[in-house]
């Protein structure tokens, strides 16, 4: 990678930063693995940035390498890639009362304990529409149809539905 | 109190957004230092690790430096032999295993990098799997014969005890398989709370591989909007 590439690798990184943390926060509640997880991140980010053809906005490629790195650590293989190439010190900065944890008995809060209830995949389709993101985009980070998506979405909407009604249940039936 | 998905998302983009504005990055982050040691660490740590690739090539040498003083001895020499194919297959498969490790490309979309890292990993198992095995065949009787002779400059074949050492070891390897896989299905999960002692005892029992094949499974299910 040449100074020019590095340059515009950091600027891009600067610019889109806040997708690294809000997809390591998705699938790591300890704080300690979740700043492993967004320096691993970043690392394959950079490892892989040469790969990017800007075939799909960076946004999107950064997600698509965000999620794998998630993945594939929450799926216990992190450790096998992270041993090809160690962790840097990147320090990262970040509040420790952060805005997407909630409180336990809020709405946001409630959304991510069952949001931790979902297996890596519908993780990956919630977290990508809480933040915003069309069937069309969502399709292109996973490589899933977008009609796929929808279903699956709706399907997953339901069952975050019934589980937001039992924990309504049981706040409301709590001493 | 009804809630559902759709109110929830504005009320989550509110937090992301305070989120962005609080999340910052270091500055350290765009010091040049710190790409300079990035290429550093992407060089030191190239395919295979640069100690194990010492120790290998050491090995390799040394084997090979075996075979050509020895060449005159047969049997001496076809255990050397049979010892360095083992060694150089091993390594190989290391290699060739980092590389496409190294090689995967997080950039694609989530469910084919997925497949790709589970089939890396189904064949990181076989090939651990194999090298295990077979180095039943040549961890005990070519291998001691080759230490001895290389070092102390003993002919174990010519050893009045050589048959006894033999049919020992090779009783002793044959077991060891049926054992070790026994032990890994019926003990794994006590046989050590360390990731690695798990990792070798899932590897032999065929847990990781049928893990492995269950989520390539899962994945296609995925892909094809059922389940």
């Amino acid at each position: 990678m040449n100074s020019a590439d590095e340059a515009r690798f950091l600027a891009l990184l600067q610019e889109h930063r806040a997708i690294l943390y809000k997809v390591a926060f998705g699938y790591c509640r300890n704080p300690e693995d979740r700043d492993d997880l967004v320096q691993e991140m970043t690392t394959q980010l950079w490892r892989s940035f040469c790969r990017y053809d800007g075939r799909v906005k960076f946004s999107t490629w950064a997600y698509r390498v965000a999620m794998n790195v998630a993945i594939s650590h929450f799926r216990g293989e992190g450790r096998r890639i992270r041993n090809t190439m160690p962790l840097e010190e990147l320090a990262y900065e970040h509040s420790s009362d952060d805005p997407l944890a909630g409180e336990a008995g809020d709405n946001i809060g409630m959304l991510r304990r069952l949001i931790d209830g979902l297996d890596e995949l519908n993780r990956a389709l919630v977290l990508l529409y809480l933040e915003g993101h069309t069937s069309k985009e969502i399709s292109e980070i996973v490589g899933i149809s977008p009609g796929n998506v929808t279903t699956r979405m709706n399907r997953v909407k339901s069952e975050l539905q019934r589980g937001f009604a039992r924990l309504d249940n049981s706040q409301e039936t709590a001493p | 109190m009804s809630i559902n998905l759709e109110e929830l998302r504005n009320e989550w983009a509110d937090r992301s957004r305070r989120l962005d504005e609080r999340l910052r990055l270091s500055e350290r982050l765009l010091r040049d230092e710190w790409i300079e040691r990035q290429r550093e660490r992407v060089w030191k740590f190239g395919p295979f690790g640069t100690f194990s690739v010492t120790v290998w090539v050491a090995t390799t040498v040394l084997l090979g430096h075996f075979l050509g003083t020895h060449a005159s001895q047969p049997a001496l020499f076809v255990s050397a032999l049979v010892l360095n194919i083992w060694v150089i297959a091993t390594g190989v498969a290391g290699v060739r295993q980092q590389q496409r490790l190294r090689s995967l490309n997080f950039g694609l979309p989530i469910l084919e990098l997925q497949a790709q890292v589970e089939s890396l990993r189904m064949a990181r198992v076989r090939s651990f799997n194999r090298a295990f095995l077979t180095g039943q065949i040549v961890w005990w009787i070519p291998f001691f014969v080759v230490i001895f002779a290389g070092a102390f400059g003993v002919n174990l074949y010519l050893s009045p005890q050589f048959r006894a050492f033999a049919a020992w070891n090779i009783a002793g390897g044959i077991a060891f398989i049926p054992l070790a896989v026994w032990v890994s299905r019926r003990y794994g999960e006590r046989i050590s709370r360390s990731y690695f002692a798990r990792h070798i005892a899932d590897s032999i029992a065929g847990r990781d591989i049928a893990a492995a094949r269950e989520y390539l499974e899962k994945l296609k299910r995925f892909a094809e909007n059922e389940g």
